[in-house]
């Protein structure tokens, strides 16, 4: 019996000694290896937030700085994912629209021009009579029919300047003051909405109509997100399926919560 | 089983005509059978197109000229049945094109709109929905615990969340292996298509579907002749018979012209993402690309092409 005994130490004593040896190999392989470095890399960065390594800081003016214009990044070449590349640094003299230099090296789209308010539009039908108050007050008629609900800007933060002007016939403007049409009005919202912005142009967001191949043509953000009012309000479903024979509920049928069946059967623990 | 509504009254009288030609099906002997049946009996057609009916070849294997007797008997019938002229194509694939599609899940607010734009768009018996939305409680993914049938006044419902589920479109179809006189494949598009000329309504395919994607004709369809979509494709949404197989086919008859998916169109919330996966910069791609995308039940190798994503 007592002989046994060292024989299997001895066995993990070489699992042990082989691992350790083996250990330091592999450790150097996975430092030197580029494939699988990124591959970690993606992981990590997947994991975290799915838009923050997208690096918007190259919009800000960088074209003041001659130095760095010249080491402009590599622009994306089609098919490659973005997160592996950089966006090129805007252009703003070759933009007549300097709200636009996010979309800069963007696919081309086509946006569905956005619905006016028959009334209102533009602002100058009643504004070129009357002088409009810019001043932050309790708003009157006509201007009492909405409040202004959108996310934290409705509490004091942003005030109706902040998106619209006055001058001329009315219109949207940037917060760096550049004035905007209408149709524009996503130009408005990328200020913030900048990873929004960046998926209703690649597609992921927003609403593609007409064909699912060529130019792609987009509904405005306004379109569908009313501006002073962004989140959408609940609406009735259509109508459901028709029950299957023999999976009617009962009349008081409620759903019994997590794990309740989608027919009133009541599943047996085991086949859970 | 009842029939559909329109076909009730000219079916119920002539079933066992049918049965008897069938009967009998061992010579030509059986065509004085047909004859005294009357077009009724077939959905109102002539004996010739009985007869070219039951001589039908798999789509496959129809030369041009024989596609098109085809095209043509499937428009004779639809217009006897239903009294509508519909036009049905067999337009090909697109060279180069594979299709797939991705469903933002947190876009996805539970209306409904695409099953009936669906219902629609490919002429469905009025008792049939190939898209089904899962109401589940937030952040459970059990699919066995959604909840098909919710009614609620107005969605989303607070801490719940909706789950479109339509065929996969596998790359690796198990419905397709379990068809046994193939009348199910896959196109070069990647479209899982049926023949419902082929179909011999075994039902095998339902079975083989793990994701309940398939749907059984017991009667005619329950089709309102005023509501029949009249742009149809052979493999996609021209009238069904009954007895058959069906499901979602990606609107065959749209997406082949270049148009969306009849329910990417009615989604309002612009949750469904449609497009060729080959082409690196379609949006499908860049949703595959960036987004933290999902299949259902991946173990077990059906390779759909259907995938689903959230924003966050």
């Amino acid at each position: 019996m007592c002989w046994q005994k060292p024989a299997s130490l001895n066995k993990y004593l070489t699992l042990a000694i082989f691992s350790l040896l083996i250990l330091p190999v592999f450790a150097a392989d996975l430092q030197s290896n580029p494939d699988l470095e990124g591959v970690a890399s993606d992981l990590s960065s997947a994991a975290s937030d799915d838009d923050s390594d997208w690096d918007w800081s190259g919009i800000t003016a960088e074209d003041t700085t001659p130095a760095e214009v010249d080491s402009k990044p590599v622009l994306p070449t089609p098919g490659t994912r973005l997160r592996d590349t950089t966006i090129a640094s805007p252009d703003y003299s070759a933009s007549t629209k300097p709200a636009m230099a996010i979309f800069i090296n963007m696919p081309t789209f086509e946006v569905i021009p956005s619905q006016k308010n028959a009334e209102m539009h533009p602002c100058s039908n009643c504004h070129q009579w009357t002088k409009g108050d810019t001043s932050p007050r309790i708003l009157k008629r006509p201007h009492d029919d909405f409040e202004l609900k959108h996310g934290l800007h409705g509490k004091g933060k942003f005030w109706c300047m902040t998106c619209h002007h006055l001058e001329g016939s009315g219109g949207l403007v940037t917060l760096e003051g550049e004035k905007i049409d209408f149709d524009d009005a996503y130009l408005i919202c990328s200020q913030c909405h900048v990873n929004q912005a960046r998926d209703w142009v690649y597609g992921a967001h927003g609403k593609r109509i007409g064909n699912w191949q060529g130019t792609r043509q987009v509904l405005n953000c306004t379109a569908c997100h009313y501006q002073h009012e962004p989140a959408h309000k609940p609406r009735a479903p259509m109508e459901g399926p028709v029950i299957r024979m023999g999976l009617e509920r009962p009349e008081h049928w409620k759903p019994l919560g997590r794990g309740a069946g989608n027919n009133g059967h009541h599943h047996q623990e085991v086949w859970q | 089983m009842s029939n559909g509504g329109p076909a009730k009254m000219k079916t119920d009288n002539a079933k066992p005509a049918r049965r008897h030609f069938l009967k009998k099906l061992g010579g030509l002997a059986a065509a004085g059978g047909v004859a005294t049946a009357t077009h009724a009996a077939w959905g109102g057609h002539t004996l010739s197109d009985t007869f070219a009916d039951f001589f039908q070849q798999h789509y496959r294997e129809m030369s041009d000229i024989e596609i098109r007797e085809t095209l043509e008997r499937i428009e004779r019938k639809a217009k006897n049945r239903y009294g509508v002229d519909i036009r049905c194509k067999d337009t090909a694939a697109i060279e180069g094109v594979l299709f797939g599609y991705a469903i933002n899940v947190s876009k996805c607010r539970g209306y409904r709109d695409c099953v009936h734009a669906c219902v629609k768009e490919n002429n469905l018996s009025r008792d049939t929905q190939y898209i089904r939305v899962l109401e589940l409680d937030r952040d459970n993914l059990n699919l066995h615990e959604g909840d098909h049938y919710y009614n609620s006044d107005t969605v989303p419902v607070e801490g719940k969340h909706y789950f479109p589920m339509q065929c996969m479109h596998c790359d690796n179809p198990p419905c397709v292996k379990a068809c046994p006189v193939e009348a199910t494949w896959t196109e070069p598009d990647g479209i899982v298509v049926v023949d419902y000329d082929w179909c011999i309504g075994c039902r095998y395919c339902m079975a083989a579907c793990p994701y309940q994607a398939r749907h059984f004709n017991w009667g005619y369809p329950k089709l309102p002749a005023e509501e029949i979509t009249t742009e149809t494709h052979y493999l996609g949404n021209r009238p069904r018979p009954r007895g058959v197989v069906e499901k979602c086919h990606f609107c065959i008859q749209r997406t082949r012209e270049g148009r969306q998916p009849a329910c990417q169109e009615a989604c309002p919330s612009g949750a469904r993402v449609f497009g060729n996966l080959l082409d690196p910069n379609s949006e499908i791609r860049y949703v595959l690309e960036n987004k933290a995308v999902f299949r259902l039940k991946e173990d077990l190798g059906t390779e759909p092409k259907f995938w689903y994503f959230r924003d966050r």
